[in-house]
Order: C-alpha cells, then structure tokens, then sequence
C-alpha cells in the first residue's frame, strides 16, 4: 500500500493517476476533478468496512471475508453496526465534525449495506473503494447508484 | 467443521442448481485425484464435490480467451465494490463458474500473478474450501491456501 506523503508522489503498478481518476469519476459522477485526492494505489488487501475501522490487514465483510468474532455474519445493517462497535463506535446523530472524535457513515443499497466512510475532518472523508484505491473526498461524492445512500453514522472518541 | 465453511450456508450459490459439475472426463491421459489426507479432506464442503479431476490435456484456446474475457469484464463490473457476495453473482463469475473444473488451472494462475476473491469460484467448481476459517478476510492467506491446495493436486502454480 503506497501513501502520498508531502514529498512523494504516488506511483501505482499498472496505473497512472490520472487513469485511476478517470476510472474513479466514472462510477462516481459527483466527483469532480478537484474535489478528491487518490490517496492510494488499487489494493486487495482490505476495503471500505476495514479502512473505515482502521484496519488495513484484512478485507472486512460478514460473507467470506473477516468478521469480528461474535457479530452475526450476515450483510445487515445491524451486523455491520455491531461490526463498528468492536472497535469502540458507538451511533450518533449526524456527521457534523466533532472535537475529540472520529465518526463513520455506512452506506447501503436495497437495504444491504454497500460501503463506509471515515471522517477526515470538517469537511473531509475517506474512503477505499472496493478494491480499487483510496481517495480522500466530500462526503456527497460517494452518493448515488453504486453505493447507495448514507443510512447510519457512528462515533468513537478519538485516540 | 462449521467453522471452515464460511458461507455455505449464507449464500447458497454453490448449490449443484448453480453449477453442475462434471467429475469424470471421458479417459484423461493423467489424473491427478485428491489424497486421501484426512486433515485435508475433513475440510471438503458438505454434499459439495469430493475432488476435482485434473487432466494433462492442454486448456482450449477458445476456452483460456472466454475465461480471460469473463475475468476482464468481472474484475471491471465489481472493481468498486466491497462485497464479496456481490463480485461472486456478478454474471461473468457465474459463468466462469459454470465453465467448471477445466478454469480452476486458469483460475489458480490469476491468483498466483495477484490475490483476489476467486475464492468463492474455486469452491463452488472444487466443492472444497482450503481456507481456515482463522484466514478469512487475509487475503494473501487465503490466495496461499488456494495455491497450496493445486500445488497437492499438481497443478503448476
């Protein structure tokens, strides 16, 4: 997993930038160019679900994927909140920036859970999609068909 | 056992309605049959199919550029998504499915080249899960799990 850094420009095998832009703004028409940032080259070993929870070593998901042990493995919006709250979330009532804490926001389809994204600050978020990159973004550029719609937001204080 | 078998019971996808797999190709020149190695076995999917027959016989041309063509428009369709469930329905994957036990040598060199979710394909082809359930979601143990299990079998990966 390659990071920007202030002094290092992202290079990804396989891939430009720019490609991983144009690919990324296709499936997510309310990005515009400048509002997100690719943080990271295309990556299988972890998703939105352990991206958001700060883990990056394993691909979380209820089916075939890792699960924290004790939740129900099943793709439900209960489930993936029981899933947050192993790692100290806690659900809160909006995603307004808060001092001294960290929030998430999960997205779902149908009403089957799709995506999550982390609070970066006031205005920023993050998010690894899929097995693609990680971008940095607002949070209304993930909105629409592929992820669906924000259904549940979570805190935990910061540590 | 339970623990080994991760999603059978969630997404019933490796149902024979599925996929049907063919065990007996007609006179191969080589076979190279599952061991009898109870720690291994104990891990074949309950009702799945116990082994996969692997002939020396040469992959169709026509066959490697289907499952190429399937692999691309997959790995294109579900490139966003993080649902594993999801990227195994994606139609390409259940047609990759539905070529059967003459991918899996196909299968298991994409995986070898990068790790990614053929997992599910593997299994509901095999009818065998090599993961450890402890391995779920670490993505390069269970591509090493897979490439283990074809190793076992003589597949060159």
């Amino acid at each position: 997993m390659a990071r920007v850094g202030k002094a290092k420009r992202l290079q990804c095998v396989g891939y430009t930038i720019p490609q991983i832009k144009t690919a990324i703004r296709k499936k997510f028409p309310n990005l515009s160019p400048t509002s997100f940032k690719v943080t990271s080259c295309p990556d299988e070993d972890y998703n939105c679900i352990g991206w958001a929870a700060g883990d990056t070593k394993n691909f979380w998901w209820p089916i075939g994927g890792y699960w924290p042990p004790g939740v129900p493995r099943e793709r439900t919006l209960d489930a993936f909140k029981q899933a947050f709250a192993t790692k100290g979330y806690v659900e809160c009532e909006d995603v307004r920036a808060e001092d001294g804490f960290e929030k998430i926001v999960i997205y779902a389809r149908d009403g089957k859970p799709t995506h999550a994204a982390r609070q970066l600050s006031a205005s920023g978020w993050t998010s690894k999609l899929g097995t693609f990159a990680d971008i940095s973004h607002r949070l209304i550029g993930v909105d629409g068909d592929e992820y669906g719609a924000r259904v549940a937001q979570m805190k935990r204080p910061k540590s | 056992m339970d623990g080994m078998i991760y999603h059978i019971d969630a997404v019933p996808v490796f149902s024979t309605a599925v996929y049907t797999p063919v065990l007996a190709p007609p006179a191969p020149q080589r076979t190279a049959r599952a061991k009898s190695d109870s720690s291994f076995d104990s891990r074949l999917v309950a009702g799945g199919v116990t082994g996969v027959e692997i002939t020396s016989d040469p992959i169709p041309p026509a066959t490697r550029r289907r499952f190429d063509r399937l692999a691309r428009k997959w790995k294109s369709e579900t490139l966003f998504t993080s649902a594993i469930d999801d990227m195994a329905m994606n139609s390409n994957y259940q047609q990759i499915i539905g070529m059967g036990p003459v991918v899996v040598p196909l299968i298991l060199g994409r995986l070898k080249e990068r790790p990614d979710f053929w997992f599910w394909a593997l299994t509901a082809i095999t009818g065998t899960n090599p993961i450890p359930a402890r391995d779920l979601g670490n993505i390069k143990k269970m591509r090493d799990a897979w490439l283990g299990w074809g190793r076992q079998r003589g597949y060159s990966v």
